[in-house]
């Protein structure tokens, strides 16, 4: 995780370099293939470097961090919205191939919605209290415990079958 | 650590073990994710670029702005409740925001630019403030003349033809956009109206209050897993103006526009809407057909 040692007058790089691992697995959870996470990753780490003033000035530059990936993440996602309205039919996106529970968890998170699946990342990924998670995306705790509580559903339902896989083989 | 073919912890209820199932499922495959190069290089790259695309746009709009002409103009304000609450102009003001206490203020969505994309907050202050005010009035004015599931309609902060609607977690795009219509070589020649049945497309030629003649259009696409959202637009032209009302579903709840077409037509045809467009038509709030927004 971040920390404030490298609020230096630029402390951009030390920052970025620190942080860059967690984030890239945070965005790989959220976009499900490494390509794009990396992609993510770096946009994220270009608008940090852009508004670096703010980000150094903010109490948790790592919080900051967090919330611009997951919110440029979903940005993302409701362009493709707009993309479908343009009249552009749009495909899902393929797992990666990696370990059975891997690909079963990707594509069982590929199931989700765009800002359920977010929630669920920085739920039970960030370990992030409800009141947070709604607060970065700007909806009421009520409803991130719902969309939490039928999402979990949805990926235990998927998991539970690699779980048994898993542990027979 | 606790490994996912271990028993489950005690006595604790089956939504825990989701979670510990859910929590174990990351970690392995965050653990097994492909290795990362270093990004820090390449984005301070696209940070630099960033920074220099929003000084370019700042530049481009402040000589717009000299061009345009943009202030005394008298723009019609509503109230929540639809009807006019004043007839003069909060941006004939000298101070051009207009307090709490004259027009409900309806605090914008913010929205973090992607790359490439300038956002209203790269504007100087006089031409922000200008399109905040707009953007105020016109979110009013459409959740007073929209279906009430899209209400509370807010401002988007990103661009001034951006608003969102819709209560409870929904969240429904809307872009109402007056934008100058090109002109010389960069003019194109408008779209024809045409259903195309594989891609869910409908399209109607209809005609709104004095003669002008509009496209209603139902867009039906696929988005997730095989479901599907619809959304619907209305487009004419007004002046030398190209008006463009369109509503989205919410893609991550899966839920289709909570309008029709036909719906959107009957807005278009408001006295209301047509002043609000008249205004935006005399004093342009967004970049003239064919040119490049933030570069």
């Amino acid at each position: 995780m971040f920390t404030g040692a490298s609020r230096g007058a630029d402390g951009f790089e030390e920052f970025a370099r620190a942080g860059q691992h967690r984030l890239y697995r945070t965005a790989y959870l959220l976009c499900g293939d490494a390509d794009a996470a990396r992609d993510l990753t770096q946009t994220t780490l270009a608008k940090l470097f852009q508004h670096w003033h703010r980000v150094r000035a903010a109490d948790h530059p790592d919080a900051y961090a967090r919330t611009v990936l997951t919110r440029t993440y979903i940005a993302e996602r409701r362009r493709r919205l707009r993309d479908l309205l343009a009249h552009t039919p749009i495909a899902a996106p393929a797992p990666a191939v990696g370990p059975e529970l891997t690909v079963t968890l990707l594509a069982a998170l590929a199931e989700l919605p765009p800002r359920a699946r977010a929630m669920v990342v920085l739920r039970y990924w960030e370990d992030l209290s409800v009141e947070t998670v709604a607060d970065l995306l700007r909806c009421s705790p009520s409803t991130v415990k719902s969309q939490c509580s039928r999402s979990l559903a949805t990926l235990r339902a998927r998991l539970g079958d690699a779980h048994l896989y898993t542990a027979r083989s | 650590m606790y490994v996912l073919m271990d028993p489950p912890p005690g006595d604790e209820p089956g939504r825990d073990d989701d979670e510990l199932l859910v929590r174990t499922a990351m970690e392995r495959t965050t653990a097994g994710a492909p290795p990362l190069p270093d990004l820090v290089t390449g984005a301070l790259v696209q940070g630099r670029r960033r920074r220099a695309r929003a000084r370019a746009a700042i530049g481009a709009t402040a000589t717009a702005i000299v061009g345009l002409g943009l202030f005394g103009a008298a723009l019609p304000v509503w109230g929540g409740d639809g009807e006019p609450v004043r007839q003069w102009s909060a941006a004939s003001r000298t101070s051009p925001v207009p307090t709490a206490t004259e027009v409900p203020v309806r605090p914008p969505v913010h929205i973090e630019p992607s790359p490439g994309e300038t956002s209203m907050a790269d504007l100087p202050a006089d031409e922000l403030s200008r399109q905040r005010v707009f953007q105020n009035e016109a979110a009013g004015m459409l959740e007073t003349l929209l279906p009430r599931a899209l209400g509370p309609v807010r401002p988007v902060d990103i661009a001034v033809n951006r608003y969102q609607g819709g209560a409870d977690g929904r969240v429904f795009p809307i872009s109402f956009s007056v934008r100058p219509l090109a002109t010389g070589k960069a003019a194109r020649a408008d779209r024809p109206c045409l259903d195309v049945a594989a891609k869910g497309l409908r399209c109607d030629e209809v005609s709104l209050p004095g003669g002008i003649m509009a496209q209603a259009i139902t867009a039906t696409g696929n988005a997730d897993e095989g479901k599907t959202i619809t959304g619907a637009t209305v487009r004419f032209v007004y002046g030398h103006s190209r008006v463009t009302l369109t509503v989205g579903g919410d893609a991550d709840a899966m839920v289709s526009a909570p309008v029709t077409a036909e719906e959107l037509v009957a807005v278009a045809g408001d006295a209301m809407f047509i002043e609000m467009v008249a205004y935006a038509n005399e004093h342009p709030m967004e970049a003239k057909e064919g040119s490049v927004r933030g570069g």
